[in-house]
């Protein structure tokens, strides 16, 4: 068989699986089509690009090469994951809410998400076009969902181990880690689905690096598959993290190669979604393991057949 | 009696297997807590109880489980040391730690363990030094404590300006053997900085009764965000009144 459909073992227990086809901004995404999620922070001080995309110019233009590099999602940000200066509510509406308008605008197939932890500021996106509230603090404020649920968009359940937003694990422990994260995600999930978010529209993220330390990431990954049998499409943000660049000994600006690296192994293991500061690569290695897979066709075979 | 004490930080990161960074730092700081220990242990004494933060206040005996497990690949291990194949892991990270430290410098005499709670009040924490005061015998301390979490922005929990000067005024204490300054700690500031010593620190304070104490801060250092603290305190007069000769640990 050319094509086959991804293997997947039976779900556990009684874990309810999700639908195989996830729904985000009006657009089907079966098994098979991974999405590359592309990173877009409007904040002045975020770990990877320090404020690069600050600027409202800046952050637009940055979405046009993501969009054209092959992103599926935009995933628009106001406040550095890291502790930092304070951000109000209303100056995190004013970093986001405007370029999620522009973005809608400007690029209307590309499906945007907003990352915060706040109901009030994702509904400020929402009504400004976001198809995607990205709760990537784990459900901290509650609220979330039901703005999810009432305005019909998609959701993303973190695994923040219990952490404050913008807080770092100190001492964490896990007696087992993936045990932990999908008990959150799955309990998320399912609350989201109760409280009315559609369920073909929620994916979960066990949150690399978030109220966990590097052994915890490294062997998340490595059991990815649990988390996927879970039946609910899995989302990896894994990008240049602490978790990479401690495996590695990498500065932040040298960790790309590992985060290819983890990216490929996540996509063999049938992680759907994967949030990343560098789309074409991601592209093509999500891509690349899918075509390994036999969950998608390779885009120009020519060799040996002429 | 107690007639020694040694204080060292409650970090994961002093187990090699869990902290795989080359770091002259850690390495250094894994020397001062074995000379920390060899300096207690040239006291002579009959037992060492293991005291540290945890969730609830509890004492374990030897026999007790701890695993430092959770927190990457490491094997569980008894207070006594020995690696634990079976039986559920009780012990806290601190009093984990502070077993696989007895280990490390080759304790293989009596030890006990005592779990302090975070929500412990410094009267709490005397009373509970006092026991060991009063325990016949030549009794130490093994004192699992850190200063605060919060010394800089790349911190656990991130820069607080306060911090910095709570981890000298503790250090300082240390230093001098001010127990009146140690059981003055504030345990809301304390937890406001994220500083996993205050109620073990009140323990010692409570168990170094009066009479002489010789100090040693080997170590007072935040490396990585967090306020380590390597230090002993030691009667200088041991045995049955005999005075103290020079030791062989301090060289």
């Amino acid at each position: 068989m050319f094509l086959d459909k991804p293997h997947r073992s039976s779900p556990a227990g009684n874990q309810r699986p999700g639908p195989a086809t996830l729904r985000w901004g009006g657009q089907g995404f079966p098994e098979g089509r991974p999405l590359v999620m592309a990173i877009v922070n409007r904040t002045p001080d975020s770990f990877f690009d320090q404020g690069a995309t600050f600027d409202f110019d800046a952050a637009l233009s940055a979405v046009g090469r993501a969009v054209g590099a092959g992103a599926d999602v935009v995933d628009i940000g106001g406040v550095k994951a890291g502790p930092g200066e304070e951000v109000s509510v209303a100056e995190e509406v004013e970093r986001t809410a405007p370029l999620v308008h522009a973005v809608r605008a400007r690029f209307p197939t590309a499906v945007v998400s907003v990352d915060t932890w706040r109901a009030q500021v994702a509904e400020e996106c929402v009504d400004a076009g976001a198809d995607v509230i990205n709760d990537s603090w784990g459900g901290v404020d509650p609220g979330i969902a039901e703005v999810a649920a009432r305005r019909g968009v998609g959701l993303v359940c973190t695994h923040a181990g219990g952490q404050q937003p913008r807080t770092r694990p100190h001492r964490v422990g896990h007696d087992d880690v993936v045990g932990d994260v999908i008990a959150a995600t799955v309990r998320l999930a399912e609350r989201a689905v109760t409280a009315g978010v559609s369920a073909d529209s929620i994916v979960i993220d066990p949150g690399h690096d978030f109220g966990k330390n590097t052994w915890h990431s490294l062997e998340l990954t490595r059991r990815l598959s649990e988390l996927v049998d879970t039946g609910w499409p899995v989302l990896v943000s894994m990008s240049n993290k602490d978790f990479v660049g401690e495996s590695l000994d990498r500065p932040v600006a040298e960790r790309g190669d590992g985060t290819l690296a983890a990216t490929a192994i996540a996509a063999w293991l049938g992680a759907r979604v994967f949030r990343t500061h560098d789309v074409r690569a991601t592209r093509d290695v999500v891509d690349m393991a899918g075509m390994i897979r036999g969950t998608q066709l390779p885009r120009a075979t020519r060799r040996g057949l002429a | 009696m107690l007639i020694a004490a040694a204080v060292c930080p409650g970090a994961p990161l002093l187990v090699p297997e869990l902290a795989t960074e080359r770091s002259d730092v850690l390495a250094e700081l894994r020397r001062r807590c074995r000379r920390a220990l060899d300096q207690v242990r040239a006291s002579r004494p009959d037992s060492i109880t293991v005291v540290g933060a945890g969730p609830r206040t509890a004492t374990f005996g030897a026999e007790a489980v701890g695993s430092l497990a959770p927190y990457g690949p490491a094997d569980r291990i008894r207070l006594t040391g020995e690696r634990a194949d079976t039986g559920v892991a009780v012990l806290p990270l601190s009093l984990s730690l502070g077993a696989w430290l007895l280990a490390e410098v080759g304790w293989h005499g009596r030890v006990g363990g005592l779990s302090v709670a975070e929500s412990s009040s410094s009267g709490d924490c005397v009373s509970l030094g006092c026991q060991y005061a009063r325990e016949p015998g030549r009794v130490a301390l093994l004192v699992i404590a850190d200063g605060s979490a919060r010394r800089s922005r790349q911190a656990p929990g991130y820069w607080d300006r306060r911090a910095a000067g709570f981890d000298e005024a503790v250090a300082a204490a240390l230093a001098a053997v001010d127990r009146t300054a140690l059981l003055r700690v504030d345990p809301e500031l304390a937890r406001d900085l994220l500083a996993a010593g205050r109620a073990p620190l009140q323990v010692l304070a409570g168990a170094a009764t009066d009479g002489d104490w010789r100090a040693d801060l080997l170590w007072h250092e935040a490396p990585y965000g967090v306020g380590y603290f390597v230090a002993t305190w030691r009667r200088p007069t041991v045995g049955n009144g005999d005075p103290g000769l020079p030791n062989p640990a301090d060289r």
